[in-house]
């Protein structure tokens, strides 16, 4: 039986495939409404247009399949051809005023790791946040105009999340007015920053000062590592790459080993504290600004967990509406498309929610950063502690889903995901670090529990919360009067989801304090033996509540015009809410808010929005738009061309260069040919 | 403040670290019998030592880490080195007499995917089970000694797991007595067999059969496609490499598209059907045979998933003692190791529990599979439906929670994780295939799902079920029971356990096959649009479930008390685990209810602290030396930085101190010159 398929699309000969156009009839919506939304509002689309036209129209930039053969030597010189070619564009609007820029350019439109990303952020804003005004005038130019290339030098061999665990010193020599930088052990090798193993000259130094035999903490340092005309390493460092990885290997992270470098007591960053000609060392300044570094790196994290997973949706969503395999639909001889599985809409209809959920969540975080950023200028500190706890509880809970997701929907498209072509395998493992840099994500959760922890105690105590932590509220009404549901349509209702998710989250937060307030150890043994698996599912439950409210809340007050977009949002919203309760629901048993029924309703509940939801996957998805020419995937392509590319490109990859592979003719064909 | 740090190892300089010595101290159990038990048979094991020895004596045989670091080519052509010595150390040992030679030794020992893995399985069995008396004895030896390389070309790039959907022709020719091979469309490209690229010259294809006009469906071919004596790619075949994955780099997933390519009309497999001179089509024998090959890889990777958790967890519960991270122990300035965090013991410890109940339903399983064949030879099909059964079911589900054990240990070592030269990332990357090839995994347990129905419908009609399905027969009796657990005690008792995870299972069976009765959609409909996402969920329970008793029931052949003792901690948590993470059918029956969840809480808090001071001799029992390991942090010695930053010194891109691109494309800018 010869199987009849509907037209597949070719990039070649510009031909959409059928399945996918008539996906796209189903467009009810303002896309571009959506649009602008994903992207983070109508400006940066508009940038993100502008960049995408540069890219398309010059060589140098253009994004190609190859990029997904090349050895990391080969990533990298292609990258720093596409710097070069980027500074000599336009050096002022790419390099040096950063916020619209270089990084954001380099985020969302190239294969592969920015060379400079981590100068451009973390250098960067270390020099701009850290040192005085003199030390800024001088190095702060420099450093924008890629005169001064630098990396983030924290993390040691022995230790990452834990700063103050630093044992690099940096020793002060009154005699000469210097600073002598040294790797005492093994374990205070640098380890791990990104750039620094071959792409810079400049390292940002967190060491041990020392001065007049006195330790004073870990303090940051602007350290030369290479020298300006030739790039060879200083006397004095030992520096290099750290190898191969899980991904992100177009980044060159490094190691460096310091012996007796010296560098001018004026190197010492010294905005927050400053050592004295004489050795004497003071504080100055209100140490909390020094959190505003790592929250800027979170909030992009939490910005990108959106953007990753809606990546990779964007893949495979087209892809399963074109890819057909078995079971013939009734009356027909087509097979079903992917997506009409209802198992894959249970993989891809959540995915959708939770990735715009993230946006939303991110919107409002973006907004709440900005305005903690002005403050600080005059020293207005206002929401620092509560934004501290909502990056590292988002950073670590989003990055964690997105991951798996994104790793979901690679297996999810089979073979074709495994292959490169598909641009999912590098997605996945260059998005892998997020969960465990910038924090490892249990850590973060546990950071994240101690506002929580703040707020409850108020409102054992009688008192208010913060009106983040409004919810908390609800512990004083536990456990809940049963409430018999009797209709899908109820489980559907935005409030019902709301209290739902609240009330799971205050009863975890109250099944955790109860046995931290009666529990007799020390702190430390609390928290980290004996009652620490009991906070992670709190803090998670909790920031899985406040992203619904994110979400909930932004579908109105975003000023979005199209009401069907809004439609299209709260089924969405809805669906977010019955995933997360038909993944997570004990809590609810346990106190009485769900009761014997509840999961068949939920159930239907879930596969009706699923089935609503499904004609509009591909409109939806596809407000991501992201043109074929950054995505260069041979599945999730415009055209839903999902076999023609993928051997095109099969058929020149680069083991296809000669007809045998290097060693077979003459280690096995003598095998073969009985002459052994 | 600097940070008082206990000895750390050193391979270098043969120093253990002092914190992994400590804890090997714990050891109470027999951890030969353990070890044994893990390689399958003393034997077995004696086996896998003898071949240590020759990997350590053997220069071209050792793993190197620089493989961390070898492009694609470069892997192959050291495998085919391997190979290549291999053979002449022992053709007939680790060739002729496959069964216990070069795969299970590729496999246990060396790093990447092994460059004939595919000749010597799919290949072979392709032949050994679908090829006629006389086919057999005159290509197995040829195959067997090298002559003959081959691969199994059934996927094409339209249909996977669909072997229905193939694409692929061989009209028979009467004129000539041949049959001619062709690609008739795009999609029907031959795309994805593994040695199909670069190593195979024979390729055992699925083509439709068309003789006289008529469409006989998809049959076996044995198809030439390289020059013997040149290796040149046999006109008719346009053939090579698909490119780059996510993992599994070292292998030659390949294409090919036939063009009139002309075969004998005897390359037809012919055991269980047959094309006589005038091109007339008859089947022949019992065709349910045919399965036996997809169980066999099923049944294989199934065995693996276990082997394959416990390397990672070697690697990372080593790290786990030694690293330490924060200074958060009371009365003493010493950070805490990462293995006293709780939230570390709740990854890790599970995980070995998941580990040790695939390994008991792995032996189960290999027992249930050499019984079904035997069986096969004589005609008796009894128990095959059974096996088809368990091993879609294991498959899907072990596959999965495989690797993402593999992906959150490597996870779990943060950055010393990621590198490659923890051996982590190629576990998981060679892993990666499992949950996908060799059947779908959402295939694989809608397949599982059939017997479980079938059987509930024969307790209507009065027909009993058996073993593995036995809970069933009190299906009515299990989702009315109540729980009457009120300590913790009671919650760790293994018949509490039994019970819940059969409630559990038995409720999801129940409201789904109603839901199947009930509904007046098409069979198509029911199982892949209505309650598609029923079907999975039961499959998985009825699985965790008998998965439970195959562990509970192996564990009558352990002798050390000690060791059971372990043993049956690790098939509790293995059950809490499972009732942690998906109960909510248990509060629907009435079995759970309010106060459950703190009982299971604490009954799980204190498997993991009563497992704790066990977790490296348990972990260890795997005995997989560093030889094989080849792991910067997993060493047996607690080296978890000297070497690492060795190794990171060794790596390719520090071979000059600059990288290429950087005097020509930023030199300039740095130095003003642009």
């Amino acid at each position: 039986m010869q199987n009849i398929l509907p037209k597949t699309g070719s990039i070649k000969d510009k031909v959409v495939a059928e399945d996918l156009l008539a996906e796209r009839k189903n467009l009810n919506f303002d896309q571009l409404e959506l649009t602008n939304f994903v992207f983070g509002g109508e400006e940066n689309y508009k940038n993100y247009q502008e960049w995408t036209k540069i890219l398309e129209s010059d060589p140098i930039l253009h994004n190609h399949h190859e990029f997904y053969e090349f050895t990391r030597e080969e990533q990298i010189e292609h990258n720093l051809q596409k710097v070069k070619r980027m500074y000599e564009i336009d050096k002022k609007k790419y390099f040096q005023d950063y916020s619209e820029g270089y990084f954001q350019w380099y985020y969302y439109i190239f294969k592969g790791i920015s060379p400079y990303g981590l100068h451009s952020t973390m250098f960067v804003s270390c020099i701009d946040c850290l040192s005085d005004d003199e030390q800024r005038a001088k190095w702060l130019h420099m450093a924008k105009d890629f005169k001064m290339l630098g990396c983030y030098a924290q993390t040691e061999l022995g230790h990452g999340s834990n700063v103050t665990g630093v044992e690099t010193t940096a020793t002060f020599d009154k005699q000469t007015d210097e600073i002598i930088i040294n790797t005492p052990t093994i374990t205070a090798t640098k380890f791990w920053p990104g750039e620094l193993g071959k792409l810079t000259n400049f390292a940002m130094v967190y060491a041990n000062l020392i001065s007049n035999g006195k330790n004073y903490g870990v303090q940051p340092f602007l350290v030369q590592i290479r020298d300006f005309e030739n790039h060879q390493p200083v006397q004095g460092v030992e520096i290099g790459d750290i190898g191969s990885k899980f991904g992100f290997n177009g980044k060159d992270n490094g190691f460096i080993i310091f012996n007796n470098l010296r560098i001018p007591r004026g190197n010492m960053l010294q905005r927050f504290s400053e050592l004295d000609r004489e050795g004497n060392f003071k504080v100055k300044g209100n140490q909390k600004a020094l959190f505003s570094v790592m929250l800027m790196g979170r909030v992009q994290l939490i910005n990108f967990s959106s953007f990753g997973l809606h990546w990779a949706l964007l893949v495979g969503t087209r892809y399963a509406a074109v890819r057909r395999q078995f079971a013939n639909q009734e009356g027909d001889k087509l097979e079903r498309k992917l997506l009409d599985y209802q198992t894959h809409m249970m993989k891809y209809g959540p995915f959708l929610a939770y990735s715009i959920a993230f946006r939303f969540a991110v919107t409002d975080l973006i907004k709440m950063h900005k305005k903690l950023l002005a403050g600080l200028v005059n020293n207005d500190f206002g929401n620092l502690e509560l934004l501290h706890h909502i990056t590292s509880g988002y950073k670590s809970v989003f990055t964690t889903l997105s991951y798996d997701a994104i790793d979901e929907i690679r297996q999810s498209c089979g073979g074709a995901g495994f292959l490169s072509w598909s641009s999912l395998p590098s997605l996945q493992q260059d998005f892998a670090p997020n969960t465990t840099f910038e924090g490892d994500n249990t850590v973060m959760l546990q950071q994240a529990a101690r506002l929580i922890m703040k707020n409850v105690t108020l409102v054992m105590k009688g008192k208010k919360p913060h009106e983040f932590f409004a919810h908390l509220e609800l512990i004083k009404d536990l456990p809940v009067a049963n409430k018999t549901l009797s209709s899908v349509s109820e489980v559907l209702e935005l409030e019902y989801l709301d209290l739902a998710l609240a009330t799971r989250a205050a009863f975890k937060i109250r099944f955790f304090m109860e046995k931290y307030m009666t529990t007799e150890a020390t702190e430390n043994e609390k928290l980290n033996s004996l009652l620490a698996i009991d906070i992670l599912p709190m803090v998670k439950a909790h920031v899985m509540y406040t992203t619904f409210r994110h979400f909930r809340q932004g579908i109105e007050s975003n000023g979005f015009k199209c009401e069907n977009l809004k439609k299209h949002f709260r089924n969405l919203c809805r669906l977010y809410a019955l995933n997360e309760l038909t993944q997570d629901n004990q809590s609810l048993y346990e106190c009485g808010f769900f009761t014997q029924g509840t999961m068949k309703i939920i159930s239907q509940g879930l596969k009706q929005l699923l089935q609503e939801i499904r004609p509009h996957m591909i409109p939806l998805v596809e407000s991501l738009r992201i043109p074929d020419s950054i995505l260069v995937s041979s599945i999730g392509n415009s055209y839903g061309d999902i076999y023609e590319t993928q051997l095109e490109w099969a058929k020149g990859s680069r083991l296809n260069k000669s007809t045998t592979i290097k060693g077979f003719k003459e280690l096995i064909l003598p095998i073969v040919n009985g002459k052994l | 403040m600097s940070n008082s740090v206990p000895r750390t190892g050193s391979i270098k300089n043969k120093i253990v670290a002092s914190d992994l010595e400590e804890e090997r101290k714990n050891l109470n159990f027999d951890q030969m019998e353990l070890t044994e038990f893990l390689y399958y048979g003393k034997e077995n094991y004696a086996k896998y030592q003898g071949w240590i020895k020759l990997v350590e004596k053997e220069p071209i045989l050792a793993n190197h880490h620089s493989w961390y670091d070898m492009t694609r080519e470069e892997q192959m052509e050291c495998q085919l080195q391997k190979s290549r010595r291999m053979y002449e150390i022992d053709r007939k040992e680790y060739f002729h007499d496959v069964e216990n030679g070069f795969i299970a030794w590729y496999n246990a020992i060396l790093k990447g995917v092994y460059s004939f893995g595919l000749n010597f399985t799919m290949f072979m069995t392709c032949i050994e089970s679908l090829a006629d008396d006389e086919q057999r004895n005159q290509w197995l030896p040829k195959l067997k000694d090298l002559k003959m390389i081959g691969c199994y070309a059934q996927t094409e790039l339209g249909h996977g797991s669909n072997v229905a959907g193939i694409e692929t022709t061989a009209t028979y020719d009467n004129t000539t007595d041949e049959f001619v091979i062709n690609s008739p469309t795009l999609t029907s490209t031959k795309f994805w067999p593994g040695d199909m690229g670069k190593i195979s010259c024979y390729s055992c294809v699925y083509a439709r059969l068309i003789s006289n006009g008529k469409d006989h469906g998809v049959q076996p071919f044995l198809v030439q496609t390289r020059d013997l004596a040149t290796y040149e790619p046999l006109p008719g075949v346009e053939m090579g490499d698909i490119g780059p994955k996510f993992g599994y780099q070292s292998k030659d997933n390949g294409y090919q598209i036939y063009k009139n390519l002309r075969i004998p009309r005897y390359n037809h497999l012919k055991r269980f059907s047959e094309v006589d001179r005038e091109g007339n089509f008859k089947l022949k024998g019992d065709q349910r045979i045919l399965y036996s090959i997809m169980l066999l890889t099923r049944v294989q990777i199934i065995s693996y998933a276990p082997f394959a958790i416990f390397q990672a967890l070697q690697i990372g519960t080593r790290y786990a003692v030694v690293r330490r991270q924060f200074s958060t122990l009371d009365g003493t300035k010493l950070e805490r190791k990462l293995l006293d965090y709780q939230t570390h013991m709740y990854k890790y410890a599970p995980l070995l529990a998941y580990a040790m109940a695939f390994k008991f339903s792995g032996h189960y399983l290999i027992k249930l599979y050499e019984k079904v064949m035997d069986g096969v030879k004589n005609n008796d099909f009894s128990q095959l439906e059974l096996l088809h059964h368990l091993s879609s079911g294991y498959k899907a589900v072990y596959t999965k929670i495989t690797y993402d054990a593999i992906d959150d240990v490597r996870q779990s070592c943060g950055g010393a994780g990621f590198l490659q030269w923890s051996a982590l990332p190629q576990y998981q990357q060679d892993y990666a295939p499992n949950p996908t090839f060799e059947g779908d995994n959402t295939v694989m347990l809608q397949q599982c799902s059939r017997l479980i129905v079938k059987t509930v419908k024969g307790l209507a009609k009065g027909k009993k079920a058996e073993g593995n399905f036995s809970y069933l027969n009190n299906i009515l009796g299990l989702i009315e029971m109540k729980s009457t657990a009120k300590t913790v005690e009671d919650v760790l008792s293994v018949e509490f356990l039994e019970t819940a995870l059969a409630v559990r299972s038995a409720f999801k069976v129940k409201s789904t096959v109603e839901d199947l009765m009930k509904s007046k959609a098409s069979e198509n409909q029911k199982a892949n649009s209505e309650f598609a996402i029923d079907i999975i969920s039961m499959s998985t329970a009825h699985v965790m479930y008998t998965t439970f008793y195959n562990f509970k029931n192996g564990l009558s052949i352990i002798k050390c008390n000690s060791l059971k003792n372990h043993l049956n901690n690790l098939l509790r948590l293995y059950s809490i685990s499972e009732l942690i993470k998906d109960n909510q059918c248990l509060y629907e029956s009435g079995f759970f209810s309010s106060g459950i969840m703190n009982l299971l809480n604490q009954a799980l808090k204190q498997l993991l602290k009563t497992l704790r001071p066990f977790m490296i001799p348990i972990v260890e029992a795997i005995q997989i030396p560093d030889v094989i390991l080849t792991s910067s942090i997993g060493n047996s010695y607690g080296d978890i930085y000297e070497t690492q930053l060795e190794w990171a010194k060794s790596s390719r891109l520090n071979k000059s101190t600059t990288i290429r691109g950087f005097k020509e494309n930023i030199l300039p800018i740095v130095n003003g010159k642009l």
